[in-house]
């Protein structure tokens, strides 16, 4: 069993080693993910310093990408906002994959009335417009302080927000695959020799539904991201000064007239990281299973 | 359902709604531009009755459509008064009491004829406890006003105005106010038809009811597009010469550039000040100083701004100057309280710019530690300027004292609403503009009796000093209480953070002719032409 399933993901590594688009976009990530930790370090200037003798300037060499109307380094708050913005992407899909992986597993396991119930209260879920379930969400714990660090405090409701709405599709999707492998014969045979149901699904059932739920979460991240983006751009996202790539869009839009290097600058990177995500993504799903190849 | 009959009831739906968003456009604002001036508000006016009204937004609805017992000469850079509803005026008693004659002959919207005791009837609501109107402290120079204000006396004959029996106003105040009349320009002194607001209620101002007998009447008020003004024939001095004034309603201040540089709109001002660099080349842009301080107020009850060391210590750690050239519209940075251009105006008063000082303060106030310093709460309406400034405080705060700042913004009407509850931030951006040029009007503002003091600050002694210096006629004397008013405010008690000096910067096409602007922001429709 453990040899037949290293060999699996050895192969499905191979097969997206061919992938050049997933490769490029995983080297991508990976520079982002080290921007992100090292923000602090990497930054020319802290982000939220404000040069009062440098109000919208273009780029220069003494900053790079320009500043912004309150004299802040552009190129460091782009850094910033890589921070931020990786962060919400990533710690969302990380909650949201608890979440819904608990939901659907219990869902699928147990099947039949406990089934039918909690797939009705995910329509109930669903019906509701996604915006409005954010921004209620969010207003509602926009209260809620569980940090002391500031910008874990900046984040909390967003995450929230983010999280309470993402878990919806996940758990579809384990419940699902857990109906399908709950059927076949090593689970059958796990329950004959007298495994537990908490073990069997934890040893059984969830190393074979990993596959389809990395290659959700590889979508996911980036929906985040610009879910974040979006709110913060209508003004319900992080509040200043912190920056993520919607909030840096959102004041560029306000200057855009006169000064577009504001703007371009965090476009581009959400535009970079879009991408990125996107192909590998989609290299994912190719590699880890090859029937589905082609379809979305 | 096939597909082609989906199909065409889907085309036959969009096209639907498409058109009928198209007709109803046009049948709104599409006026004759030849005859109509287009204007911006930058927010729905809170409310156009004038007796609960507080803002600058409304005011520049309410002034166009009414009319005062007097009202500005605006081409005066003094601001001097002329004749509107009363045709003269005299004081008799050393200004303790005023006689005004009445114009004859002018008519309400519905024909109805104006009578001197429409005006005792809006002094009656604008005093009455039941309106809880901001601007009732308006009128508390009027004999026995504070009184039925606060519910003392019940009987509204009491109080200090009638109408004798030539037909004149007279009005008996408590001790002589040489600046009396100013008052009666202001939109809270306006007549009212108690009729009209008795048989509507709230709805009294929908523009199917209201009853006004200014320049221009409401004609449309689609709540946060637009407010349609058309001429009225009937108006006493004459129809003005622009038969339509439309006035978008517009909060985004890039979008409203953008509507003046398509000429959708003919008058527009509080630019944004990112853009002033380049709009300062163009032949369309002035600026003016006003009489207007931009302010912080801080919530004197809660902790950790209830401590007048703290209170101290957030004023002298905040560098004005840092703020009026980051905006750069001229305005004037400023730590005492009356605005530039107006008696009173004392720049040597107020806490200056001191980082040293200001640690000290704080520690002094026990937060030597700084990361026992609660995280303050800014609160400010939804605006990029203020948002500017906002953000450019927190970075000071942080940067001179090393507190957090959390900022918050809400929406003009929301903003309000929230200052007037018992959950006022610690930290509030305010401005204001006058309503009347003397520093009366300003430093009234923080009396514990104003309305507009958001900051639950009061002060005894700050109250007895504004009360005599506004009975006070010898120019020297009022300018010493006024002195040691703006001290108690700004220096000792600190339930305030002025700012700067307001400075305004329009844009006006030059197919409008006839606007003076002027320090008190007033625009009025009925003296512009267009070319």
């Amino acid at each position: 069993m453990r040899s037949s399933s290293k060999s699996l993901w050895i192969d499905a590594f191979n097969r997206l080693k061919k992938n050049k688009a997933s490769m490029v976009s995983l080297g991508i990530i990976i520079v982002l993910c080290f921007i992100a930790l090292f923000a602090r370090q990497i930054s020319p200037y802290p982000f939220d310093e404000q040069h009062m003798d440098a109000i919208l300037q273009p780029p220069s060499a003494r900053f790079w990408l320009g500043t912004d109307s309150l004299g802040r380094d552009l190129l460091s708050r782009v850094i910033y906002g890589a921070r931020m913005s990786m962060a919400v992407g990533i710690l969302t899909a990380f909650i949201s994959l608890i979440l819904g992986t608990i939901y659907g597993v219990i869902s699928g396991w147990f099947g039949g009335r406990v089934d039918a119930l909690l797939m009705r209260a995910l329509d109930i879920i669903t019906s509701i417009p996604t915006l409005v379930l954010m921004i209620l969400v969010k207003v509602i714990f926009d209260s809620v302080q569980l940090f002391e660090n500031p910008e874990l405090r900046a984040l909390t409701s967003i995450l929230l927000a983010l999280s309470l709405v993402g878990w919806v599709s996940l758990a579809r999707v384990v419940r699902g695959q857990v109906l399908q492998v709950k059927e076949m014969t090593f689970v059958e045979a796990a329950r004959a020799l007298g495994a537990s149901q908490f073990w069997t699904v934890i040893k059984h059932v969830l190393p074979n539904i990993l596959g389809p739920i990395i290659v959700l979460l590889s979508f996911q991240i980036p929906s985040n991201i610009l879910f974040e983006s979006f709110l913060s751009f209508i003004g319900l996202g992080l509040q200043p000064p912190f920056s993520s790539w919607g909030v840096l869009a959102s004041e560029g839009a306000k200057s855009i007239r006169s000064y577009p290097h504001v703007i371009i600058s965090p476009g581009v990177a959400l535009f970079i990281a879009m991408l990125a995500f996107q192909f590998l993504g989609d290299g994912l799903r190719d590699a880890l299973d090859p029937k589905m190849k082609g379809s979305v | 359902m096939p597909l082609n009959s989906r199909f065409w009831a889907i085309i036959f739906l969009s096209a639907a709604f498409f058109f009928s968003g198209c007709t109803k456009k046009k049948k709104s604002y599409d006026f004759d531009p030849k005859n109509t001036l287009f204007s911006r508000l930058g927010a729905e006016p809170p409310s156009l009755d004038w007796h609960k009204s507080s803002d600058t937004t409304s005011a520049e609805v309410i002034m166009n459509m009414m009319e005062g017992l007097v009202e500005y000469n605006l081409s005066d850079p003094e601001l001097s008064l002329k004749p509107a509803l009363a045709v003269k005026w005299r004081a008799e008693n050393k200004a303790q009491r005023w006689i005004f004659t009445l114009r004859e002959g002018v008519k309400w919207t519905d024909g109805k004829s104006f009578t001197a005791q429409q005006v005792v009837d809006g002094w009656e609501r604008l005093l009455n406890p039941a309106t809880a109107s901001e601007y009732a402290y308006f009128l508390f120079g009027v004999k026995n006003a504070k009184a039925y204000n606060s519910g003392k006396i019940k009987d509204f004959s009491q109080v200090g105005v009638h109408v004798n029996s030539q037909g004149e106003l007279v009005v008996d105040l408590e001790a002589p106010q040489s600046y009396f009349p100013y008052l009666l320009a202001h939109h809270s002194t306006y007549p009212i038809r108690k009729d009209v607001v008795k048989k509507f209620g709230d709805q009294w101002t929908n523009p199917r009811n209201i009853q006004t007998l200014g320049a221009y009447r409401l004609v449309k008020w689609d709540h946060d597009k637009a407010i349609v003004l058309k001429a009225n024939k009937d108006f006493y001095g004459g129809e003005p010469p622009i038969k339509n004034v439309v006035l978008h309603i517009v909060k985004d201040a890039q979008a409203a550039l953008n509507l003046f540089d398509t000429h959708k709109i003919d008058i527009l001002d509080s630019l944004p000040s990112v853009e002033l660099k380049h709009l300062r080349k163009r032949p369309e842009y002035r600026t003016v100083p006003l009489l207007g301080i931009y302010y912080f107020g801080l919530n004197v009850k809660k902790k950790p701004t209830d401590n007048v060391l703290v209170r101290k210590a957030l004023s002298m750690a905040i560098d004005r100057k840092e703020i009026t050239d980051m905006l750069g519209g001229g305005q004037v940075p400023m730590t005492s309280w009356v605005p530039k251009g107006m008696f009173g105006y004392m720049p040597d008063k107020g806490l200056k710019f001191n980082v040293k000082k200001a640690r000290e303060l704080l520690d002094k106030a026990g937060y030597k530690d700084r990361s026992r310093f609660p995280t303050l709460k800014l609160l400010f309406n939804t605006n990029e300027d203020h948002q500017r400034v906002a953000e450019n405080i927190q970075a000071q705060l942080k940067r001179n004292l090393g507190i957090n700042v959390e900022l918050g913004n809400a929406e003009w009407k929301v903003y309000l609403s929230a200052l007037k509850s018992n959950n006022t931030p610690h930290i509030f951006r305010m401005g204001w503009i006058a309503d009347f040029p003397d520093p009366d009007n300003f430093l009234n503002l923080m009396t514990s009796y104003s309305a507009n003091n958001h900051t639950n600050w009061s002060n005894k002694e700050f109250d007895r000093l504004i009360l005599k210096a506004a009975t006070v006629t010898d120019k020297k004397e009022r300018l010493r209480l006024y002195g040691k008013a703006q001290e108690i405010l700004v220096e000792k008690e600190v339930p305030v953070i002025p700012i700067y000096s307001y400075v305004s910067t329009q844009l006006v096409s030059k197919r409008v002719l006839g606007y003076a602007s002027n320090a008190m922001g007033i625009k009025k429709y009925k003296e512009m032409r267009l070319q």
